[in-house]
């Protein structure tokens, strides 16, 4: 790397550092929604339909699902209906898988409407690596705030990475504001 | 004081995926297959995970089964799950195939000239299979795929060893124009580096944090 081109590196960073470092993060200052690498899949409405898909058996996932999507709903403008059967409408289909090795959870939206925004997604939930209820509720919550746009972002709620011991089960006042700034 | 110089460079990148291609000169790598490499990790955005960032290449390669050094040469279409059966609705996988150059840690399991990365994929398996860059060195961090309980597979696995990679953090593409590109991830870039700051043994990454705001 050159001199000028690592000073200006530097110099332009100084300016995301100090908001990177600042105690709010403005919602306005995000990039969000654009389903795109630098911005979550906005959903298509603020009505998250969801349901159990195949095999998604497991009483402590749905558990966490239930809580997920009734956080979600407490927390934001969202509301969260549980369908008995999954159809090609239906917003959110969760399952599980069990490897060690694979990811606490994750999520992916399989079909997008004409204005690229998520109709139809996926998250799937890893029985192998959730196994108790603060961390099954907070993986829940990050794969359920991805199905509402949100990328990660922040070391104060669910969308952080990785286990936790305690806490981390709802979203902060920024990814709210996020949530919230939708049709 | 070279990581945080790198680690400052990276913040500026993450949120700018192209940026590193503004700033090409005829040195750089053609057009076309910077291109690519964009557009490819455009189509991996629709998926995230939640998993658990490892603090090292050393940590990473700790949590693998191999680490390889390679180009990819396509990707294919792997298995496929059935998500519901009437209507049928299905969660498709990409394996993405990788020629291995140099075995950087740990032992390929069959065929040791290849390796087959699974990666959730739901859009359309052509445009990935000409975004895939192939003219790029990548590092990849990989685990066998050990998975049980998961939805029936309408479509089978056309191979018999599969990886994943191990997390996100494990799949890195040098972009020819001193980024390495976590594609997975959004595309999240390490500005200023090369695939040589990401070896099994490296005790630290280059500073950028996954957990990031995504400040403009």
């Amino acid at each position: 790397m050159g001199g000028l081109e690592r000073l200006a590196r530097s110099a332009a960073a100084a300016g995301i550092l100090a908001g990177a470092f600042g105690v709010v993060r403005p919602a306005a200052a995000d990039t969000f929604g654009g389903c795109n690498t630098d911005e979550g899949c906005r959903p298509d409405n603020l009505s998250h339909a969801w349901c159990y898909g195949n095999g998604f058996t497991s009483t402590a996932l749905r558990n966490a699902a239930t809580y997920a999507l009734g956080n979600l709903d407490a927390q934001t403008n969202f509301t969260q209906n549980r369908t008995t059967s999954c159809t090609t409408t239906t917003d959110v289909i969760f399952i599980q898988f069990s490897d060690s090795s694979g990811p606490r959870g994750d999520y992916s939206c399989l079909a997008f409407n004409s204005a690229n925004e998520c109709e139809q997604a996926r998250v799937r939930l890893n029985s192998a690596l959730l196994t108790d209820t603060a961390n099954r509720q907070k993986t829940a919550c990050h794969e359920v705030g991805h199905s509402g746009g949100l990328r990660h972002g922040g070391d104060t709620d669910c969308m952080r990475n990785g286990a936790i011991t305690s806490g981390f089960q709802t979203y902060d006042q920024h990814h709210i504001d996020h949530l919230n700034s939708q049709k | 004081m070279r990581r945080i110089i790198l680690g400052i460079g990276s913040l500026i990148l993450i949120g700018s995926p192209i940026l590193g291609g503004c700033g090409r000169t005829g040195d750089g790598p053609d057009e076309a297959s910077a291109g690519s490499l964009v557009a490819f990790v455009e189509l991996l955005s629709p998926y995230s995970a939640d998993y658990d960032p490892a603090g090292s290449p050393q940590e990473l390669a700790e949590r693998s089964d191999v680490v390889v050094t390679g180009q990819f040469r396509d990707a294919i279409a792997g298995r496929s799950l059935v998500l519901n059966e009437d209507p049928l609705i299905e969660d498709g996988y990409a394996l993405l195939v990788l020629e291995i150059q140099k075995v950087e840690s740990g032992t390929v399991e069959g065929d040791s000239s290849t390796v087959y990365i699974e990666i959730p994929f739901a859009g359309d398996m052509r445009e990935l299979s000409e975004a895939i860059p192939k003219d790029r060195t990548v590092r990849a961090y990989l685990s066998l795929r050990n998975e049980s309980g998961s939805p029936r597979a309408s479509r089978k696995d056309p191979v018999d060893v599969v990886y994943i990679p191990t997390t996100p953090q494990g799949l890195l593409v040098d972009d020819g124009s001193g980024n390495v590109v976590q594609p997975i991830e959004h595309g999240s870039r390490f500005g200023g580096t090369n695939l040589s700051d990401f070896l099994p043994d490296d005790v630290g990454f280059p500073e950028y944090d996954p957990n990031a705001p995504h400040e403009e």
